[in-house]
């Protein structure tokens, strides 16, 4: 299924950085594990399976706002007048 | 016989009894922490001692005034660094939580806290529950306490050395692909992975979330009965538990086994197992058939693809659930990063450990565009085929059979460099997760060697009393003489 | 060479419930940051999604008031991408089973109506707000009480042609969430916002052009003016050779001009795959039959019920039934006697302008319904003229004021008594002699002036029609 993955453009996706030696490292565990998952495209699907769980019921919750104890002052290390501070987005 | 070594519902009777205190239970199970610990490490946090020893104290107060007290109160029990305790920290093994406080409770320690438990630590695990041996902790390797030189299992294999050593009476760890039932075999103790949403995922960190399912890891099969039903049952804080009525565990104990209809699956291929494990599990159907079980042979074909469809759907799903670690909020910033794209690059490349980042990448690549409908989509598909196989199973036997793991704990580092061979010990314990059906991991024999192996009881979906049926009646019927511990 | 625009809009209400999508935070406006928060939508590692009942209530709602099938098991998916404002670094959206699918919605353009196609309308959870001017310049402020508020996002077809039907469509969208209840509709703040994608093809050509895509319109003007300078951008990049690229671009309400900001990538891949923390939507059909039974009465039926009942014109009635406050201060007017016709009158037009000068809302007008229909009933019986109540209302609008006080106050009353009148007029008469001459001489134009001298003399509170009458008998033929 896969020829050459391109882990870097993966990396960026998620954004992992990746030194040299780990792009190699990863990409020859990404290749060993693939080629050992790639086995599913030879499982045959017969007819339209459902991806439902019939097990499970949608319960919803009733629309009443309720304050929360969690604050993000009990938390975060990162915040400033009760903002959460980040560096400076550059794109 | 140490108190560390009894089981809760023995040393409960005893108290009741006036034979022993809990005070004296917890002090036995606080002394072999200080005995063992090190060279277990088991353990990424333990409780202070006077801690553990009001709270003992407390439940003793509480008996000696004639009040009714729960089995589980001021009992020491250990709790896999996954589930949120509120006040304290939830590492999950990893540097990108180090610091992080939980600043809420979960579900499963705030029922158990209903009951009166004793937290004694927080235990060791693999980075986010990604692994099959506790050696993708950030902090540190758990032993084998069966022999110092192996793995416990994982990924929650801090607390199955914790139960299996006497640093506690019972453990919570948490099952997505096994990581009850692998190292509770290891590690010669019980383990039970619940039908999936039987028990509320609130509050526990994320792997995989259709997978992921706490459970008990005890010392016998009675033990995980009593805290099953102190965990289970609906909660309205997590959409996918379930409303069925629990079972009634603790009645079910009481049934013989005669009468059963046992499978055993034709398509899996016993052959590659390990030999002690292949002798273990041919005298445990033996001794299952003199109990008055029926043996069946049962077809599931697509099993052997379990472990394939997994390693698509979990690394997919923890992708997307990993991606809250960004160093924004909480958890940890790298301090190089001096605009935002840094603070997600560096705070993640140096927060999260190798196996974390691997199937990170694996799951964004499955779900990338042009290559999800043959990764994921067919993944799920796949899954379908698998659940609707074993569906069919159990209209024809009540329980299938099979051994928890190919091979008992294997060394430390034996898997380390090939994550292929690791995934592969879970074989076994995978196909219940995708299938979303009760496991359990019973102690069955012992390889020549003296290390523990497993028998895993699957059953049908809501099954857990039929499962815990049989469990309870192959523990009381076979002969176990097991060796001394390498502590 | 002549360009055809295609134009699809995706319009995101947000909803007025009182909690969020997903928790039980508030979902009101102003509050401290962060203040509205908890561990479902700040992100922390086990907290879990939990359906707001309310909001696939309003999803069904909308999608049947939009002629939309009901999907009975649509499905949450995850939307991933990596963003300050989004804790989870994904947004729970629907992507293939949407909750509504294949809908239209009739609009209104130069008297002739046309259909446009609802492709979907799904639900998902709005994301937190970015400030950047903080204590320090050198950063943002992530502040998530904005992040998980219901939104509905309603995805238009290609149908639409040009920027004025574009404007239609979303003041139909507009009439239809208000209508309904489940958004206020507030343009300026956002809570109804429109993306327009805009691409142009040769006339006659089936294949579409390259689109871009217009962020955040956050007013129906701004919709309208967007799309046009848009059309234009295109139409002049083609005719000079270039291509289109695909794009996402701003639109400058000021300047009235666009910019890029960001080009399509490839790292613009969200991998959706269904959220494993929330079970399929499960809706029971008798919901939707319960749910169509209680529908209100929408924008088209009122303006059908308004021609008929108040003998309007389709026109009048489609203004008074744009707004749904509107339509109902008319009705309330009419329900306390005032004339059907009239009262439309006032509201187009008076009552329309004062508001659009002083940028009230009806909910804010100071003339209530029984104030207007008080006015109505005085220029009825005679009390005042209608130039007087023009007045009188204006007056009423600032200080709200009965209008029969207003009249009292100010001693607007109209004179309609025949003995003063008459007084009023042999005095002008007796003023005037040069110009009774005049008219009895055959300049029977200076009619106009006489009786204008009447009024004046009255400040205006002279009975026309009675002014007109006995000057004409004073005044004898011309």
């Amino acid at each position: 299924m896969t020829d050459k993955i391109d882990v870097k453009k993966v990396a960026r996706l998620a954004r992992l950085n990746l030194t040299p030696e780990e792009e190699k490292d990863y990409t020859e565990k990404f290749q060993q594990v693939l080629g050992y998952v790639d086995q599913i495209a030879e499982v045959v699907i017969e007819g339209e399976l459902s991806t439902k769980d019939e097990s499970l019921q949608q319960l919803y919750r009733p629309d009443q706002a309720i304050d929360s104890s969690v604050h993000p002052k009990d938390f975060s290390p990162y915040l400033e007048n009760q903002f959460f501070k980040v560096p400076p987005i550059i794109e | 016989m140490k108190l560390y070594q009894k089981p809760i519902h023995t040393l409960h009777q005893q108290r009741l009894a006036k034979e022993v205190t809990t005070e004296e239970i917890a002090q036995s199970v606080l002394q072999r922490i200080t005995e063992t610990e090190q060279r277990l490490g088991s353990y990424l946090a333990v409780e202070q001692s006077e801690a553990v020893m009001e709270r003992a104290k407390a439940v003793d107060q509480q008996l000696q005034k004639g009040e009714e007290v729960n089995p589980l109160a001021g009992m020491p029990i250990a709790v896999k660094d996954i589930f949120n305790i509120k006040g304290q920290a939830t590492t999950c093994a990893s540097e990108m939580l180090k610091n992080f406080i939980a600043p809420y409770e979960s579900t499963v320690t705030q029922k158990l806290l209903a009951q009166g438990y004793n937290l004694v630590g927080k235990t060791n695990m693999d980075e986010f529950a990604m692994g099959s041996s506790t050696e993708h902790s950030a902090f540190q390797v758990t032993k084998n306490p069966w022999d110092l030189e192996r793995v416990p299992g994982g990924s929650s294999g801090g607390s199955a050395s914790a139960v299996a050593a006497g640093q506690a009476l019972a453990a919570l760890g948490t099952d997505t692909g096994g990581s009850i039932r692998q190292p509770a075999s290891f590690c010669g103790i019980v383990g039970v992975k619940p039908t999936y949403g039987r028990v509320s995922r609130w509050g526990i960190v994320a792997y995989a979330s259709s997978l992921d399912q706490a459970g008990p890891m005890t010392r016998d099969v009675e033990d995980a009965a009593l805290m099953l039903e102190a965990i289970m049952g609906h909660d309205k804080n997590d959409s996918t538990s379930l409303t069925a009525t629990p079972p009634d565990l603790m009645a079910s104990l009481r049934q013989e086994v005669k009468g059963m209809k046992i499978g055993v699956i034709q398509d899996l291929d016993l052959s590659a197992c390990d030999s002690e494990v292949q002798r273990v599990f041919a005298e445990n159907l033996e001794t299952l058939k003199q109990g008055g079980a029926e043996i069946c042979p049962v077809s599931l074909p697509n099993l052997q693809h379990a472990v394939a469809t997994y390693y698509v759907l979990a690394p997919s799903e923890a992708s997307s659930n990993l991606g809250r670690y960004d160093g924004i909020r909480y958890g940890y910033r790298s301090p190089e990063a001096k605009n935002l794209g840094e603070v997600y690059q560096l705070s993640r490349e140096a927060g999260l450990g190798r196996e974390v980042k691997l199937r990170i990448l694996l799951g964004t690549f499955a779900l990338s565009a042009g290559y999800y409908d043959a990764y994921y989509l067919k993944a799920q598909q796949v899954q379908n085929l698998i659940r609707a196989q074993f569906q069919k199973a159990f209209t024809q036997v009540d329980a299938i059979v099979s051994p928890v793991t190919p091979t008992p704990a294997f060394k430390l580092n034996a898997h380390l460099a090939d994550p292929l061979q690791m995934y592969l010990s879970d074989a076994f314990t995978i196909p219940g997760n995708l299938a979303g059906i009760p496991g359990i991991s019973v102690p069955a024999g012992f390889t020549q060697e003296g290390l523990p192996v497993g028998l895993q009881i699957l059953g049908g979906l809501l099954q857990e009393e039929k499962i815990f049926r049989l469990a309870h009646w192959f523990e009381q019927n076979q002969t176990l003489s097991p060796p001394p511990l390498a502590l | 060479m002549k360009y055809e625009p295609v134009i699809g809009l995706e319009v995101h209400a947000q909803l007025s419930t009182a909690s969020k999508m997903f928790c039980s935070c508030s979902t009101s406006f102003g509050a401290a940051p962060n203040q509205h928060t908890c561990p479902v939508c700040l992100g922390l590692p086990g907290a879990l999604p939990n359906v707001n009942e309310k909001a696939v209530q309003y999803a069904i709602m909308l999608g049947l008031a939009t002629n939309c099938e009901i999907i009975l098991d649509s499905q949450f998916a995850r939307k991933n991408y990596f963003y300050p404002d989004l804790p989870k670094a994904y947004q729970i959206s629907q992507f293939d089973r949407p909750i509504c699918e294949k809908g239209w919605i009739d609009i209104e353009v130069k008297g002739k109506t046309k259909r446009i196609g609802i492709t979907r309308i799904h639900m998902e959870e709005d994301a937190g707000k970015l400030v950047h001017e903080g204590e320090d310049p050198n950063a943002s402020y992530v502040d998530l009480n904005r992040a998980g508020t219901p939104l509905l996002e309603i995805v238009s077809e290609p149908d639409i042609r040009t920027s004025e039907e574009a404007k239609a469509y979303m003041e139909k969208i507009h009439s239809f969430v208000t209508y309904l209840g489940i958004c206020n509709g507030d343009m300026e703040k956002g809570n109804l916002r429109c993306d327009a994608n805009v691409s142009i093809r040769p006339v006659g050509e089936e294949k579409f052009g390259t689109r871009t895509e217009s962020k955040n319109l956050n007013s129906f003007r701004n919709v309208a003016q967007s799309i046009d300078a848009e059309i234009a951008r295109q139409t002049d990049v083609l005719l000079d050779g270039g291509k289109i690229v695909q794009e996402t671009r701003l639109w400058d309400a000021n300047q009235r001009t666009s910019r890029s900001l960001r080009v399509k990538e490839d790292s613009q891949d969200y991998r959706y795959f269904p959220c494993p923390d929330l079970p399929v939507v499960l809706i029971d059909p008798e919901q939707v039959n319960k749910a169509r039974e209680t529908l209100p009465e929408l924008p088209d039926q009122k303006r059908d019920r308004f021609t008929q009942q108040y003998a309007l014109s389709p026109y009048d009635a489609a203004v008074l039934v744009a707004d749904q406050a509107i339509a109902t201060y008319y009705e309330e007017v009419i329900a306390l006697g005032a004339d059907a016709k009239k009262t439309a009158n006032w509201v187009t037009v008076e009552l329309a302008r004062l508001l659009n000068e002083n940028k009230q809302t009806i909910r804010e007008c100071k003339i209530r319904p029984p104030n207007l229909a008080a006015l109505l009933a005085l220029i009825a019986d005679g009390t005042i003229s209608g130039k007087i109540a023009k007045t009188v209302f204006e007056e009423a609008f600032t200080t709200g004021k009965e209008p029969g006080q207003i009249v009292e106050e100010k001693g607007l009353r109209q004179e309609s008594d025949q003995g003063a009148l008459e007084k009023i007029c042999l005095e002008i008469l007796q003023e005037n002699q040069a110009q009774v001459a005049a008219y009895q001489g055959g300049k029977d134009k200076l009619f106009g002036f006489f009786v204008g001298q009447v009024m004046k003399k009255t400040s205006g509170k002279a009975n026309p029609k009675l002014a007109n009458e006995l000057m004409k008998k004073l005044l004898g033929p011309a």
